[in-house]
C-alpha cells in the first residue's frame, strides 16, 4: 500500500483550508485557489466535517469502469423475486435447483412517517426500501446474480442509493446507485460470498449515518447452494424465517422531554444530527416501532418447528437472546462458510452486520426474542414475543411445587 | 457594529472610486419567494475579491460548491452544517453552490464573478437533480 499524496509537500488538507487558519489560507494562495475563506463561525459548537471522496478519483473510477469488456451470462436464468414486509422472508429454495440465477428485485425509496411508540407520540420521518424498518430481506444463493432496481419517486426529499455488503466493489455498489428524487437506476452485483449481509444507503457525508438511523438498511441472506450445513457437513433446514431489524432512533426532544414533530422528511436533519452524536439512543426497536413484534402482533410457531432468526443491526452493537431457548446453531458473523457455533444462549450481532441464528421448539409457551441488554430491551423497545403451541414437556422442566407462602 | 461600520466604510470608499471588495449576505432559508429550501438571493453577480457572507437564518442548510460548477482554476468550498460562512470570489466565472441536505429540493444558486454575461455551455451539463437544474435556470436567467 502506498500514500494517495505525498505528505512530504506539506500541503495543508482541504480541511484546513476550511477552517481558514492562516497556514493554510498561504497555501490557498500558493495553490493558485481562486477563493480564500475570510471567516467560519460555528454558532452550535464544532462539528467535524465529514471527509469525502475526491472527485478526480471518482472519476478514474469511472473511467475503469467504462473500459471493462461486457462481462457473458448465458448461462443464468432471469427470476423475479417479489420481496415481502419484515418479520417475513420471500419465496426462496433452501436448496438451489437448477443453474445460476439473476435474481430481480425492486427497491423503491419511500420516505414516510412512522410511529416510533405510540405511548409517547414518538414519530419520525423514516427513510425506508420499500416502506418498512428495515427494509425487506433479499434471498439468493452463492453464484446467483442479484439485479436490483433502485427507484427514486419523484416526490422525494432526498438523493438515495444502495451499499450491499454481501457484493464487491464500487463501495458496495454505494457508487453506483445515486438517485435523486424521479430516477432510478439498475445494479448487478455477484453472490459470491454466503452468509447474512447488511446493506444500507449511504448517499455521503453525515447523510450517511443519518440515512441509515432512519431505517435505511436490511439484509441480504446468500445460501450456499447446498444449503446450510453444521460443522460436521449435514444439511440443516429451517420451517420459517424470523427476519429482524433493530433499528437505533435518535429523536429529538422539545425541552420539555416529549418527542418534536416534523412537517416533511428532512425538516429533522440538524436536530437528528445532534441527538446522534450523543451516541444514545431514544429507541431502539425490532422492525420499525415499539411493540412491532409483541402483544397482538406477537408472532406464531409451534413445537417441533426449527426456525431462522436473522437479525440485521446497520449501526449499533446488538446481543440476541432467546428467552426459554438457545441458539441450537449460530452464525454470528454471518459467514455460512464458517461452522456455525452451537447451544449459544446469547450471540453477538456487530453493528453493521447480520447474523443468524436456528432453533427448534422444544416447549410450547411465550419466548420473548431480546436484545439481552435488558434496559434496551424493556426500556427502549428491543423486544419481539413468539407464541408457540403444543405439548408442555415435563422431562425438560416441570414446575415440582406450586409458590405457596412460607408464612405459618 | 464593527461590520456595519466596516460595510460603511467600503462604500464610503467606492463611491471615492477607490477599488474595496464588498460583501453580500445570502440567506438559507427555509422557505422563501421561490419556494422550499432557498438560498436568498438565489442568483448574485460579484466583482472579482467580492464577499458572500452565507447566514445560516434557517437550521440544517450549508453552503459548497457543486462539482463541477466552477471555474478552471478557482477552489472549491464546503460549509458545515449551520455555519456562517464567508467565502471571497477571486476568479471569475460561474460558480454553482448547493446546500448539501437539500439538494434534491433544489437548494442551490449562481454566483457569477465578473462581467462575463452568459454561462459557459458546460454548466449544467453534469446529472443535477430535476428541481436543482430548475432553479438554477432561473437564477442564471435573473442575473
Amino acid at each position: 500500500m502506498s500514500r494517495l499524496t505525498d505528505l512530504s509537500q506539506g500541503f495543508p488538507s482541504r480541511r484546513s483550508v476550511l477552517r481558514g487558519s492562516l497556514a493554510a489560507a498561504g497555501a490557498a494562495a500558493a495553490l493558485g485557489a481562486g477563493m480564500t475563506q475570510a471567516q467560519a463561525r460555528a454558532p452550535r459548537g464544532p462539528m467535524p466535517m465529514p471527509s469525502r471522496v475526491p472527485q478526480h478519483l471518482i472519476q478514474a473510477e469511472a473511467e475503469v469502469i467504462s473500459k471493462a469488456p461486457a462481462v457473458d451470462l448465458s448461462g443464468y436464468t432471469r427470476v423475479r423475486q417479489e420481496l415481502v414486509a419484515p418479520p417475513f422472508a420471500p419465496v426462496h429454495e433452501q436448496v438451489a435447483t437448477g443453474g445460476p440465477k439473476i435474481i430481480e428485485i425492486t427497491l423503491e425509496t419511500t420516505e414516510k412517517l412512522m410511529t416510533v411508540d405510540a405511548d409517547t407520540g414518538a414519530e419520525i420521518w423514516a427513510l425506508t426500501y420499500n416502506g418498512s424498518v428495515p427494509g425487506p430481506l433479499i434471498i439468493a444463493h452463492e453464484g446467483d446474480y442479484v439485479e436490483v432496481t433502485l427507484r427514486n419517486p419523484v416526490d422525494s426529499v432526498f438523493e438515495h442509493n444502495i451499499d450491499f455488503h454481501s457484493s464487491t466493489g464500487a463501495l458496495g455498489g454505494g457508487a453506483l446507485t445515486h438517485v435523486f428524487p424521479g430516477e432510478e437506476t439498475v445494479l448487478r452485483w455477484k453472490a459470491t460470498k454466503a452468509g447474512v449481509f447488511t446493506y444500507h444507503c449511504a448517499p455521503g457525508g453525515e447523510m450517511i449515518p443519518y440515512h441509515v438511523c432512519h431505517g435505511m438498511n436490511g439484509t441480504v441472506m446468500v445460501l450456499p447452494r447446498e444449503g446450510l450445513k453444521d460443522g460436521k457437513g449435514n444439511p440443516l433446514r429451517y420451517d420459517e424465517i424470523l427476519y429482524i431489524g433493530e433499528q437505533d432512533y435518535y429523536l429529538p426532544r422539545n425541552e420539555d422531554g416529549t418527542f418534536k414533530k416534523y412537517a416533511v422528511a428532512g425538516d429533522d436533519y440538524a436536530d437528528s444530527l445532534e441527538a446522534m452524536r450523543t451516541l444514545v439512543p431514544t429507541h431502539s426497536v425490532f422492525n420499525g416501532a415499539v411493540g412491532a413484534l409483541t402483544g397482538d402482533k406477537a408472532l406464531r410457531s409451534k413445537v417441533g418447528s426449527t426456525v431462522l432468526m436473522i437479525h440485521n443491526q446497520a449501526n449499533r452493537d446488538t446481543r440476541p437472546h432467546l428467552i426459554g431457548g438457545h441458539g441450537d446453531f449460530v452464525w454470528e458473523a454471518g459467514s455460512f462458510n464458517d461452522a456455525p457455533a452451537t447451544n449459544l444462549e446469547t450471540w453477538l450481532i456487530r453493528g453493521g452486520s447480520s447474523g443468524a441464528a436456528m432453533y427448534t421448539f422444544e416447549q410450547p409457551g411465550v419466548y420473548a426474542y431480546v436484545n439481552h441488554n435488558l434496559i434496551e430491551a424493556v426500556l427502549l423497545g428491543a423486544t419481539a414475543h413468539i407464541v408457540v403451541e403444543g405439548e408442555w414437556n415435563n422431562a425438560l422442566m416441570e414446575q415440582v411445587v406450586k409458590p405457596h407462602s412460607i408464612e405459618t | 457594529m464593527l461590520r456595519q461600520m466596516t460595510s460603511a466604510l467600503a462604500l464610503g470608499l467606492a463611491l471615492a472610486g477607490v477599488g474595496y471588495a464588498e460583501t453580500i449576505e445570502v440567506k438559507m432559508l427555509n422557505k422563501g419567494a421561490d419556494g422550499a429550501m432557498v438560498f436568498e438571493p438565489a442568483a448574485v453577480r460579484l466583482a472579482p475579491g467580492d464577499t458572500i457572507r452565507f447566514v445560516a437564518t434557517d437550521k440544517s442548510h450549508n453552503a459548497e460548491t457543486i462539482d463541477g460548477m466552477l471555474p478552471e482554476g478557482a477552489a472549491s468550498f464546503v460549509g458545515a452544517l449551520n455555519e456562517e460562512i464567508e467565502v471571497t470570489f477571486d476568479t471569475p466565472g460561474f460558480y454553482g453552490i448547493r446546500c448539501k441536505p437539500h439538494f434534491a429540493m433544489g437548494m442551490v444558486m449562481v454566483v457569477a464573478v465578473g462581467d462575463e454575461a452568459t454561462a459557459p455551455e458546460s454548466f449544467l451539463e453534469g446529472r443535477l437533480p430535476k428541481k436543482a437544474k430548475e432553479r438554477l435556470e432561473a437564477a442564471l436567467a435573473g442575473l
